[in-house]
């Protein structure tokens, strides 16, 4: 033991509160250290001289002037940190945590049941209207943001998504995708699908059935089994 | 042979209480437990904090507000924890309180500032007496301990004062400062090295 390490149990040492391992390497150490066995016992009477140091006592009417706020009442209303504490304390949130459980999990619940109720009216309407209307003065209302960069989509079609497009065939051929550059001249054709889509991701595309206004995002599986992960 | 008058000697029913059965009185209602309760610890909550801040009239505006939120939150108080833990835990935070409030306000905690308030020489000694020449040499040495204790940094005055002059068991100190007990160890020695370097040349006068 050298004399830094030892020094990390010289308090321990004078409270007894080594182990006797601890104990006895040190007291070896002491006896050949002079000046470590002298820290010792200089470290001992700095401890009874702080132990000894006199306490400073309230003033005579201490007692009185804090029975006498009490009684007030003045002084006994809860600061701020106290009522938060009081109010955010287990007990009182378990319910409101309980309720804000149960809420979600029915709302969860519901939206998984029935999910084609939920469409969002405003994506889901007349998509020349949607994005012809894009806001341009800024307004507080719930507005898409999206179609203020979303070029307008060809007259006729339903297709909300923009950029480069690549379209899904249900189906599921050789060649499930193709870009919509690829497609041109095939819109006719894509007339008569059961629906059109537009990939907006590499894994999802929205996707629209004609004649309804029902849109959902449909992960790129090529199955049609697998449509409608989340409407709206 | 004269038989002496039967003295009835007052009993205090609560003299021989637990703090914390007494608390557990002042819980359900108690303003004796409460009395009970300041006259334990007025003393120690005051020392703590004047030995924390260095500035007696706020230390005891500071005591006043520890037995205030005793009071105002002893409902709360559970049995299962030791009611000195407790109160010495509202102590420790609200002077931390103020001394982070001195800071923001002088944007810095300057022991020397705080000095400043008291005239350069830290607090008025407690209970100053005029003394016979053999007792200055005493009383001058407890002034240095004093001084040597204001001047070592916060985290190791408030381990060393809990521990050397609240008395509080290692656990304790960690349980009312938040840390563990390996640093409180290392806390409270390191503490007292410091101590011991500032107060050498008196030490040796110590063992005259």
């Amino acid at each position: 033991m050298n004399c830094r390490s030892a020094e990390h149990l010289f308090s321990s040492f004078i409270e007894d509160e080594l182990s006797q391992k601890e104990r006895g390497s040190l007291e070896s150490h002491l006896a050949e250290c002079r000046r470590c066995s002298a820290a010792v016992e200089e470290l001992r009477t700095t401890v009874e001289l702080v132990a000894a140091l006199p306490s400073y006592e309230p003033g005579p009417h201490f007692e009185e002037e804090l029975m006498d706020r009490i009684r007030s009442g003045e002084a006994l209303r809860p600061t701020i940190v106290e009522w938060m504490s009081e109010w955010l304390a287990p007990a009182r949130l378990r319910p409101v945590f309980l309720a804000g459980a149960a809420g979600c999990a029915a709302w969860i619940a519901f939206l998984v049941v029935n999910p084609a109720q939920h469409a969002n009216p405003i994506v889901a309407g007349p998509a020349p209207s949607t994005t012809a209307s894009a806001p341009s003065s800024g307004g507080a209302d719930l507005a898409p943001i999206a179609p203020v960069e979303t070029p307008a989509p060809p007259a006729g079609s339903e297709t909300i998504a923009a950029g480069p497009r690549r379209e899904h065939s249900p189906s599921g051929g050789d060649a499930p995708y193709r870009t919509a550059s690829s497609a041109t001249g095939s819109d006719s054709a894509r007339a008569g699908a059961p629906y059109q889509d537009e990939y907006i991701l590499d894994q999802f595309y929205l996707n629209r059935t004609n004649g309804s206004d029902r849109t959902s995002i449909v992960p790129v599986t090529g199955r049609p089994s697998d449509d409608v992960y989340i409407t709206f | 042979m004269p038989i002496e008058p039967l003295r009835l000697k007052k009993l205090d029913p609560l003299a021989e209480l637990s703090d914390e059965d007494v608390m557990e009185r002042c819980a359900q209602g108690s303003e004796a437990a409460f009395r009970t309760l300041v006259q334990r610890y007025r003393s120690r909550i005051m020392n703590l904090v004047c030995r924390f801040i260095n500035d007696r009239d706020r230390a005891e505006e500071i005591a006043q507000e520890v037995f205030l939120r005793v009071f105002r939150n002893r409902e709360r108080y559970r049995k299962s924890g030791k009611f000195s833990t407790w109160i010495f835990t509202i102590a420790v935070n609200l002077t931390k309180n103020e001394i982070r409030s001195r800071v923001r306000h002088r944007g810095t905690y300057s022991l020397d500032a705080m000095d400043e308030e008291s005239g350069g020489q830290g607090l008025p000694f407690p209970d100053w007496k005029p003394l016979p020449d053999q007792d200055l040499n005493a009383r001058e040495i407890q002034q240095k301990v004093a001084d040597a204790l204001r001047k070592i940094p916060p985290r190791y005055r408030e381990a060393v004062v809990l521990r050397d002059v609240d008395g509080l068991s290692y656990e304790e100190v960690g349980e009312i400062l938040r840390i563990p007990g390996g640093t409180v160890r290392s806390r409270i020695n390191r503490a007292r090295l410091m101590l011991k370097e500032r107060l050498k040349p008196y030490l040796k006068l110590e063992d005259v």
